[in-house]
């Protein structure tokens, strides 16, 4: 018995819509509720990909459009857009004209009259986007970071950390489940950005001849013993001073626990690892019972460290 | 002219409609095209269910975590909450008396789908509701928790330090220019809330639909249980185990 088709009848396998881009909704794709859920008419001005062609072939979508108001974000790369009744986590869309999981998009005149694209990035499916909306200090993700990112899945966040790190910075993207590493791959062939890995994250010599050394590691595995696939990558990969960003499923760990001790627990088997934790956020609006720890490996000498501080504060002053 | 048209079939040889020849009798009834259209969707409509479950089988990820595996039983073939809802409010029990489960579902997937799609568009950015203890920085010595200033951790204005959702750090509020319209954001946000009160209600709706669903289901099965196929020999709890006991002591007698 081959593999069973599901090209087959309507809300099929979804190739369609992740082709060819210019079709709404990319109906199917993984786990059903997604489908059909591209935006609708006008949207936001120009950006809409819904019904494709209604509403003057997406350019200006309605007369006058909504007013956007797009405010650069703490972390560079990361937007905030608010309108009349929609406030919006973004990133620059690095491929524009394309959705890569039918998110919404937006694009906004610059300062010189062009468009900048935006692409809609939803804090109820992205642990790193609700870290990012609970206000987390530092992601360690800046333009041109080469970062490591361990459990993929079908590579809705992943696309986001490469509209981040942009052209210059890399994401190595790990995932062991063959059935979303194929979504993986199709984001990965539009945007070059990205190295997909189908593999285990617990074994990282199996993918070690891919791998350089990263400047941060990012953690969404879900896995009782996070902890330590994540100090095995670290050994492996990361560099000295770099640092990692893990998010953290209380029920994941233990069920039974409250929550807090199950953070606490998590930051000891870190420390123990040479991962030093530096701060840790719940997402809570966002995600029940999940929590980022955000650190530095193998910070580098005291001294060293004490200087820049002092660095730090006197530029501050 | 309908009257020629009725007088011409007079003459007319009725063609009834043909059985099944003795001679094929022992294959039963002939088949007929409107039966024939029962059969086809008949089956085209199992090969989709089929085909829909087989996809969700691969889908799944089997060491994705579930409240469900820790909240749910598999009592008599179907899944049911250890802990049932006690209280139901007044509209919550109407629903049960007059409504079908249904419809009940059919409300419960258009409210999920509705809150779904708010989701996407309203971030919940800024939102009120914060739990206390959420935002843990670690320092080195105690000197440092003593000296410990979250504005200047943050490297921000501290008028920024409750805006969570973007607090920018003090070299991007020098680099930037920002000429935003007061009074625009103002209205903005007004209408903003509007919007989070739907959420929020619909959610709340959400949540009521999901036990009254809960409540008739495990209704339904009272009246007519599935197959025993418990797993409880499987998954021996505490509890499974005292009630093997108490069925134990209640066999001894009837042996003797």
């Amino acid at each position: 018995m081959g593999r069973p088709d599901f090209r087959g009848g309507r809300g099929g396998g979804g190739g369609r819509g992740r082709g060819g881009g210019d079709r709404g909704g990319f109906r199917g794709g993984r786990g059903g509720d997604r489908g059909g859920r591209g935006t609708r008419g006008g949207g936001v001005r120009g950006g809409s990909r819904g019904r494709g062609g209604r509403g003057g072939g997406g350019g200006r979508g309605g007369a006058g459009g909504k007013k956007v108001v797009v405010e650069p974000h703490r972390h560079p790369g990361v937007f905030i857009a608010r309108s009349k009744d929609d406030d919006m986590l973004l990133t620059k869309n690095m491929v524009v004209g394309e959705s890569v999981y039918g998110e919404k998009r937006i694009s906004v005149d610059g300062e010189n009259q062009e468009k900048i694209e935006y692409r809609v990035w939803n804090p109820f499916r992205s642990k790193l986007g609700a870290a990012i909306l609970s206000g987390v200090d530092n992601i360690h993700m800046p333009p041109g970071t080469k970062v490591l990112y361990l459990g993929a899945a079908s590579g809705t966040t992943v696309s986001h950390v490469s509209d981040i790190v942009g052209p210059e910075g890399l994401v190595y993207a790990v995932e062991f489940s063959h059935r979303s590493g194929r979504d993986l791959l199709n984001v990965a062939k539009k945007r070059t950005n990205i190295i997909p890995i189908i593999e285990d994250a617990r074994h990282p010599h199996k993918y070690r001849m891919l791998i350089g050394m990263v400047d941060t590691i990012f953690a969404d595995v879900a896995q009782p013993d996070q902890a330590r696939i994540v100090a095995l990558n670290a050994h492996h990969f990361l560099k000295n001073g770099g640092n990692f960003v893990i998010s953290i499923k209380a029920s994941c760990i233990d069920s039974t626990a409250s929550p807090e001790a199950v953070f606490a627990g998590e930051v000891k088997k870190l420390q123990s690892e040479k991962l030093k934790p530096k701060e840790q956020l719940t997402l809570e609006p966002y995600e029940r019972d999940h929590a980022i720890v955000v650190g530095n490996y193998r910070p580098v000498g005291k001294s060293k460290s004490k200087e820049d501080n002092d660095k730090k504060e006197s530029m501050e002053d | 002219m309908s009257s020629w048209k009725k007088s011409s079939k007079v003459g007319q040889v009725q063609h009834r409609e043909r059985s099944q020849p003795s001679t094929r009798q022992h294959l039963g009834l002939l088949e007929k095209k409107k039966d024939y259209k029962e059969r086809a969707i008949d089956y085209q409509t199992k090969g989709n269910v089929i085909r829909e479950l087989k996809k969700k089988a691969l889908d799944k990820n089997p060491e994705e975590y579930y409240f469900n595996m820790v909240n749910t039983k598999l009592k008599s073939g179907v899944h049911s909450l250890k802990k049932k809802y006690k209280e139901y409010s007044e509209d919550q029990l109407k629903l049960m008396q007059t409504q079908d489960l249904k419809y009940i579902k059919y409300k419960h997937q258009m409210e999920r789908k509705k809150i779904d799609k708010l989701q996407t568009s309203s971030h919940l950015i800024d939102s009120e509701y914060r739990p206390s203890k959420s935002h843990i920085f670690f320092v080195d010595s105690q000197k440092q928790v003593e000296k410990f200033d979250p504005v200047k951790q943050m490297r921000t204005h501290p008028s920024l330090i409750n805006r969570r959702s973007n607090r920018l750090t003090i070299e991007q509020l020098k680099s930037t220019k920002i000429n935003l319209d007061e009074q625009q954001i103002n209205k903005f946000q007004k209408m903003r809330k509007k919007k989070y009160s739907d959420l929020q209600k619909r959610i709340e709706r959400e949540k009521k639909l999901e036990q009254v669903e809960s409540a008739m289901e495990d209704k339904l099965l009272l009246k007519n249980p599935k197959q025993d196929d418990d797993d409880d020999a499987f998954w021996s709890d505490n509890e499974n185990e005292k009630s093997n006991e108490k069925k134990k002591t209640k066999i001894i007698p009837r042996k003797k």
